[in-house]
């Protein structure tokens, strides 16, 4: 009896273990709360939705439009420089930077990851229902995929380094592990593809602008890119199209020169990055790095600053900071110490510009000078008697301060980054200091960082990195 | 779960609780050699589990069966003895001393074992090593005394978590921490906290004086239990458990001062920063001379203040006190000890402290003479009131020093905090003390019961349920006036709440087979179930409409909610077996198979195992008798265990739906995933060597060698791809080294007693496999300072070597290349060439040495390490030859030696204002030997004679005076900052070490 009864408490333990075991696959399968994986969940027009807004999101973070792609074209050129108040674009507007430095892998990770989400769009293969919505989406992703690109190559490429290699233009999600860089003019070719194949998808009736892209902010960023790829015709039907629209409009009284610059700039505005109090970089933005007495770091040159007329609307948009008596700063453009000010990735005035360049480039430099003047005039500004490329530049420079474009004005033109304070404390291609950098100097173009030449056998170091 | 907890259930129920008939036996114990009474030695019916312990006047009393059967006396450094009960009902016994010194118990994963028969690889730390340190996390006083094992402290905040290297590194990618594991349950040890910048260690939750021992398991066999989770070594706490007898309460305190361990780095001066500032000015080409410097750009010093900022945030009147009282007693069936107590620490900057209620139950009882129930509870709550660490944040106290100019003064005349007019960037850091918030409370319950059931003779059925309940609130408040969240912000506060339920069912059948007295088998079979379930909220916002207001419900706009949940599980079947032969073969094995929900499905199952071996030369009959050679033992294992210490659920392809645009979700490739992920490999091998020497000297030799396959590696990814890199099982690591321990009496005459142990272990790290592209080219990785690279221990630095300043123009020079046959001023045209170290020690160990002499004590416990070397990585900016000296950092003050005229041998290059030179860039400038040598502790006590004791109704009272890192000796003078720099061997910003001086006070009733 006693010896049956221990049999059945060991058969027991044994019959628990069992149990236990049975339940197993159940109890080690993990709770996956904020994902879902991305075989089975990239099926409908919501789901490519999705993802075009995730691409948007990337597109705003701070190594992106965010900041990065904004700022060192400000830092790097005459119109401003870093006091290293905080240490940040220091080394950049020294022109200084090593492969292994943090800033020059910021724009390069950050920009090829927006391009991850549209490349998942355009390979999802998911068939139109005929209301053109997902083609619209799929139009999106490739303007946004041209659109990273052409700032990855401005600041990698070796087009205005002395050399002639671009980037890798990467089509397709985990498509190639080790990209090669194409030549430049390849890379500027496949921009000017993708932008052509984002119009064709698009459809007006289904633009959200401007915090997506529509397709008159594609065709602003092409009046943009034909500038850079010298057709001037070109340049001219795209900033016509967005002109003859009807649906933009120049700031044209001091207050909504002001006001253009706060939140969003709608009508005047042809592509933003959507931010809010909740969503946005900041203090990693733009804001904190040209407006703050914490960072504060990128200011104006008085070269910028004393350009402008006393009546001049964008006169108020530049001056002295209420914490700091010493230098001039850009205080108009992301004024808001929320950091909720829409990164403007076009406005409307640069649509203008680039249609005043585009015609005086193609001969016809009648309406050059009319276009041109129409800037002048929103902004109650002496108008320009003739139509040169100087007054084009110099008006130019005047707009669009701190957005993003003085350095990559002066290289496509052929012009030097002229040392006109003593805050830049750069070394003249000379070996110089005080001397300008000009175009050809390796330094114009950012090294590759080297964690991607450490994972990627194929990849080419800028020279002198 | 719960199906499993409702049969649990059941299977009490079935439990019988029949009593046999028994008798009482009762007796004296005495010692032998002096006939004094001896309690806590522990009685046993052979062959059951009843059993008593004698009190404090060595008496005891225990049920027999009626049948009568045999005694066994055993207590530790004495022969155990086995007495034939017969039809006495009085039995005394005189123990006599075991000539073994050898012959003490280990706690081991399986339980306990005599250390002698043991053949894994173990260092266990008792009472004596723990009790009264005014540690803030326990497992700080393993280093030191433990062979094998390094610590590091991270950060100084009391609480904040140590980092902890068995044996070298075993992982590039997964964790390198070890398991811990409390009174047989793994619990959790890292830091859960999420919005604090420092870290909070769920180890802070323990009471030193709570704990018996410690037990560090190194090797496979002693860790394959563990199987997956004990790669990294295991570290086993076991609380204290009551004594049968005569209840005893102990009542402890103790009260001293915090310091630092190290000075704060040396910083420039006032009059000092002003001379180079003018001079930078010049020297740059802004001024002609001094005078015009002056004139043109007058800094604002206004000539008098000079302020060290070190000094500033250092808290003069930091303290350390413990409060404790504990009671513990039982008779022949339960026995119980309990505990309350309470810690408070200061950190050694402004703001920064910590303090813990804790309190403790463990029981266990014999429910009848087959089945024995214990249950260990212990509770606490730890609040830290931590400082802004890790980084230079602007209100850091460590980043103050670092970069405020003394110039500034850091109050104002009426004594107020001076905000209104500090130059650069950092904020004053006096402000945030009296005026932010940045608290960490953590709540923790770990509940353990047992129950031991004697199925049949010789087999025992044992199911341990162990809950690890750690509930972690974190809460931060930026003021409304100056510093994180000044205007226009108006203030900020963030609360997070997060919570880790950990549960463990263990169950186990233990066989034990005596085929003859030669020939015994110990058989075991262990069926384990481990989950972890982890929950979080938090919210918080800015704006607050007026002073007061602390928490996210009276903000303005509240910018940030999140809330999920993760877990983790860990299922294994154990088969286990101990053979022994005559008492001197002793042979260990095991099998293992696991399954682990951190890889898909067809990654989950894997088996581990192990097995070793030991032989006892001196139970030869041979050796019998010898004076000399008392104790030989030699020892061998191998084994594979596993880590699979990486983020959960990196195995699958994920689109992450977390983020959000223009208010809409957004939806992004979040993880590129990889199916095939499974554990990493670690195939152990240990041989020891223990010899005993005269009785009096012990030596313990041990070489190691772990082979890691598999290496859990996360793969450098083109980011083009638009990830960073994909984890993925690729690549080989080894590290090997010597153990060795020497210890002995050197000098017992009489009443003085000195002894001294000596331990130290090398370490040699090589990453020997690294992942090959298509192009066969290494997929290593690369960093601006280190390198990880076939050939080369990981994490070796990786940077150019500084070659001084040119006596002829002042230039910065670097060789320009690893010959150094030549140097250059350009760093560009520097290589960058290895280092001669890496991050971690190659060599390290301790010293402990005890006198005693007619009650006084004198303790002391060195620790030392080298062949590591550390990085300096804000010495970019405070070494900066002017580059960041006169804007945003202040320098060091050895910056002042700096070149100033041709044929100057001078330490720093020539000093510019903006300097763009790349002299700050990094190098082995920044580089230093991380040597040192650190008294650990100091103790001097009495413990007062029992005759005195006695007539004040105490039954012992002890006083003592103790100095915990009391000293440091650094190699290099250079460095100016802790050593101790945790496990990325680099300076973070963090507090250092703390440097205690207590006084302290045990008494027992």
């Amino acid at each position: 009896m006693k010896i049956q009864k221990y049999i059945s408490q060991v058969f027991a333990i044994v019959l628990l273990t069992f149990v236990v075991s049975s339940c197993s696959d159940d109890f080690l399968e993990p709770t996956v709360a904020l994902d879902k994986d991305l075989e089975s969940n990239v099926n409908t027009a919501d789901d490519l939705d999705g993802l075009i807004l995730g691409a948007y999101d990337r597109l705003g973070q701070s190594g992106f439009m965010g900041r990065d792609v904004i700022v060192h074209a400000t830092a790097r050129s005459d119109d401003g420089y870093s006091t290293g108040n905080s240490g940040r674009f220091v080394t950049s507007a020294q022109f200084n930077y090593q492969s292994t430095d943090g800033d020059p892998l910021a724009i390069w990770r950050d920009g090829y990851e927006v391009i991850a989400n549209t490349n998942i769009i355009i390979e999802a293969g998911i068939a139109d229902d005929g209301d053109g919505v997902v083609n619209h989406i799929v139009g999106e992703a490739y303007a946004v995929r041209a659109l990273v690109h052409m700032e990855i190559l401005k600041y990698y490429g070796q087009q205005w380094a002395g050399g002639t290699l671009g980037i890798p233009y990467v089509d397709a999600y985990l498509g190639n592990l080790k990209p090669e860089r194409l030549p430049a003019a390849a890379v500027w070719q496949r921009i000017e593809d993708d932008l052509n194949q984002a119009r064709t998808l698009m459809s007006e009736s289904l633009n959200q602008g401007p915090v997506r892209f529509t397709t008159w902010g594609v065709a602003a960023i092409q009046s943009r890119y034909y500038l850079y790829a010298g057709k001037w015709n070109e340049a001219i039907a795209a900033a016509e199209y967005v002109i003859n629209s009807g649906n933009f409009q120049l700031a044209s009284d001091a207050a909504t020169v002001a006001a253009q610059f706060v939140g969003s700039g709608g009508n005047t505005s042809m592509m933003e990055i959507a931010y809010n109090t909740q969503d946005n970089p900041g203090i990693n933005g733009i804001n904190y790095i040209i407006n703050s007495a914490n960072y504060g770091d990128v200011v104006a040159t008085d070269d910028l600053v004393n350009l402008f007329e006393a009546t001049d609307h964008r006169a108020a948009l530049y001056g002295l900071a209420s914490y700091d008596a010493t230098n001039l700063r850009c205080l108009g453009k992301y004024p808001t110490p929320s950091w909720d000010d829409n990164v403007r990735v076009s406005r409307y005035a640069e649509v203008y510009l680039n249609y005043a360049e585009a015609l005086f480039q193609a001969g016809q430099t009648g309406p050059a000078l009319t276009a041109l003047n129409v800037v002048t005039a929103a902004n109650n500004a002496t108008p320009y008697a003739t139509a040169t490329l100087d007054n084009i530049l110099l008006e130019r420079r005047k707009e669009l301060a701190f957005e993003g474009f003085r350095k990559f004005d002066l290289m496509r033109n052929n012009l030097p980054i002229n040392k006109v304070h003593p805050g830049q404390t750069f070394t003249g291609t000379s070996g110089t200091v005080g001397d300008p950098i000009t175009v050809g100097d390796p330094r114009i173009a950012f090294p590759i960082p080297e964690s991607e030449m450490t994972a990627n056998s194929n990849m080419v170091q800028n020279p002198g990195y | 779960m719960k199906k499993i907890l409702l049969m649990g259930l059941a299977l009490f129920a079935t439990l019988s609780l029949a009593l046999a008939q028994d008798r009482t036996v009762s007796g004296k114990v005495t010692s032998a050699d002096d006939g004094s009474a001896i309690p806590g030695v522990n009685i046993i019916v052979k062959g059951t589990t009843t059993g008593a312990v004698t009190d404090i006047d060595g008496n005891y009393k225990l049920s027999v069966p009626a049948s009568g059967g045999t005694l066994i006396f055993s207590f530790i450094g004495l022969e155990s003895q086995e007495v034939e009960i017969g039809s006495r009902s009085v039995i005394d016994v005189a123990m006599e001393s075991d000539a073994e010194q050898l012959s003490e118990v280990v706690v081991t994963g399986f339980g306990e074992r005599e250390k002698a028969e043991y053949t894994g690889s173990i260092t266990q730390v008792g009472t004596e090593g723990i009790e009264n340190r005014p540690v803030n996390t326990i497992d700080q006083v393993l280093q030191g005394s433990v062979p094998g094992l390094q610590l590091s402290a991270s950060s100084g905040t009391p609480g904040a978590v140590q980092d902890i290297r068995i044996r070298g590194l075993s992982s590039l990618t997964a964790s390198n921490s070890p398991l811990f594991v409390i009174d047989g349950v793994p619990v959790n040890s890292g830091t859960t906290e999420r919005g604090s910048t420092g870290s909070f260690s769920a180890l802070a939750s323990l009471n030193p004086n709570d704990i018996e021992s410690m037990s560090v398991l190194k090797d496979a066999t002693a860790t394959a239990l563990y199987g997956a989770r004990g790669a990294n070594g295991v570290i086993i706490i076991t609380t204290k458990k009551g004594k049968s007898g005569k209840a005893t309460i102990s009542f402890n305190a103790q009260y001293g001062t915090v310091d630092r361990a190290t000075d704060a780095p040396n910083m420039l001066s006032a009059p000092q920063w002003d001379e180079l500032y003018y001079e930078g000015l010049v020297n740059a080409g802004f001024a002609a001379d001094i005078a015009e410097a002056q004139a043109n750009f007058p800094n604002d010093w206004d000539g008098v203040t000079d302020t060290d900022w070190t000094q500033e945030v250092l808290n003069t009147e930091a303290v350390s006190q413990t409060y404790d009282l504990s009671i513990n007693g039982g008779n022949e069936r339960t026995n119980y000890y309990a505990s309350l107590a309470y810690f408070q620490q200061d950190g050694v900057n402004i703001g920064s402290n910590f303090d813990r209620f804790s309190g403790k139950v463990n029981i266990g009882t014999y429910v009848n003479d087959k089945v024995y129930f214990s249950n260990s509870f212990n509770a606490s709550r730890g609040v830290q009131n931590g400082q802004l660490e890790g980084s230079a944040y602007f209100g850091s106290p460590d980043a103050a020093y670092m970069f405020l100019r003394p110039t500034d003064r850091p109050r104002n005349a009426d004594g107020s905090v001076n905000i209104t007019d500090i130059n650069g960037v950092i904020w004053n850091p006096l402000y945030f003390p009296d005026n932010d918030i940045r608290e960490i409370v953590q709540f923790r319950i770990l509940n353990n019961s047992q129950l031991k059931w004697e199925l049949i003779e010789n087999l025992d059925f044992v199911s341990t349920l162990g809950i690890d309940y750690l509930n972690t609130e974190e809460h931060t408040y930026n003021n409304r006036v100056y510093g994180g969240a000044a205007p226009p912000e108006f203030g900020s506060s963030y609360m997070y709440w997060s919570r880790t339920l950990n549960y463990v069912w263990k169950n186990q059948l233990n066989y034990k087979w005596e085929i003859n007295s030669n020939n015994v088998l110990d058989i075991s079979a262990v069926y384990e179930a481990q989950k972890n379930d982890y929950k979080t909220i938090a919210t918080g916002g800015y704006g607050f409409a007026a002073d007061g207001l602390y928490y996210p419900s009276s903000v303005g706009t509240p910018d940030f909610t999140s809330g999920f949940v993760n877990d983790w599980a860990i299922n294994s079947i154990t088969g286990l077996l101990t053979y022994s032969f005559a008492n001197k073969l002793f042979v260990d094995a095991s099998i293992r198979s696991e399954g682990n929900s951190r890889f898909a499905p067809e990654y989950r199952w894997g088996t581990f195992w192990a097995a070793g071996a030991a032989y006892i030369l001196t139970e030869e009959a041979f050796l019998s008798g010898n004076n000399v050679l008392t104790f030989t033992k030699f020892r061998g294992s191998y084994g594979k265990t596993g880590n699979a210490g990486v983020a959960l659920n990196s195995y699958q392809s994920f689109l992450s739906y977390s983020g959000q645009y223009n208010s809409l979700p957004a939806v992004s490739p979040g993880q590129v995933g990889n199916s095939e992920l499974t554990w990493e490999n670690n195939f152990q091998l240990s041989l020891g060597l223990d010899v005993g020497l005269w009785d009096r000297l012990d030596i313990g030799i041990e070489y190691y060698n772990r082979l890691s396959t598999d290496l859990l590696f996360n793969v450098p990814l083109s980011r083009t791809t638009g990830f960073a890199n994909q984890t993925q099982n690729l690549g080989e690591m080894v590290n090997k080294g010597w153990e060795v321990v020497i210890k002995g009496d050197i000098v017992r005459a009489g009443d003085f007693v000195w002894n001294l142990g000596i331990n130290f272990t090398t370490v040699d790290n090589e990453v020997t496999k690294l992942p090959r592209d298509g192009n066969n080219e290494e997929i290593g990785i690369e960093t601006s300072t280190y390198k990880i690279t076939e050939g080369q221990p990981a994490y070796i630095w990786y940077m150019p070597t500084w070659a001084g300043v040119d006596p002829a123009n002042g230039d910065a020079l670097w060789y320009t290349d690893d010959t150094e046959s030549a140097t250059t001023n350009d760093y560009n045209a520097a290589e960058d060439v290895f280092q001669p170290g890496a991050r971690i020690a190659t060599l390290f160990g301790g010293i402990d040495t005890r006198l005693e002499w007619r009650g006084f004590y004198l303790t002391a416990n060195i620790y030392y390490q080298t062949g590591n070397y550390v990085w300096d990585t804000w010495g970019r900016y405070n070494q900066s030859d002017g580059q960041f000296t006169y804007n945003i950092a202040n320098g060091y003050a050895r910056q002042f030696d700096r070149w100033q005229q041709p044929g100057d041998n001078a330490a720093n290059p020539r000093n510019v204002y903006g300097n763009p030179s790349n002299s700050n860039n990094n190098s082995s400038r920044r580089l230093y030997d991380g040597t040192f040598l650190r008294l650990r502790n100091v103790t001097l006590g009495y413990d007062f004679p029992t005759e005195w004791v006695n007539k004040a109704k105490l039954q012992s009272a002890r006083l003592y005076i103790m100095g915990n890192n009391f000293a440091t000796w650094k190699r290099d003078p250079l460095l100016e900052f802790d050593p101790e720099v945790g496990g990325n061997g680099a300076l973070s910003l963090n507090p250092g070490v703390l440097k205690t001086f207590s006084v302290g006070l045990n008494l027992s009733f």
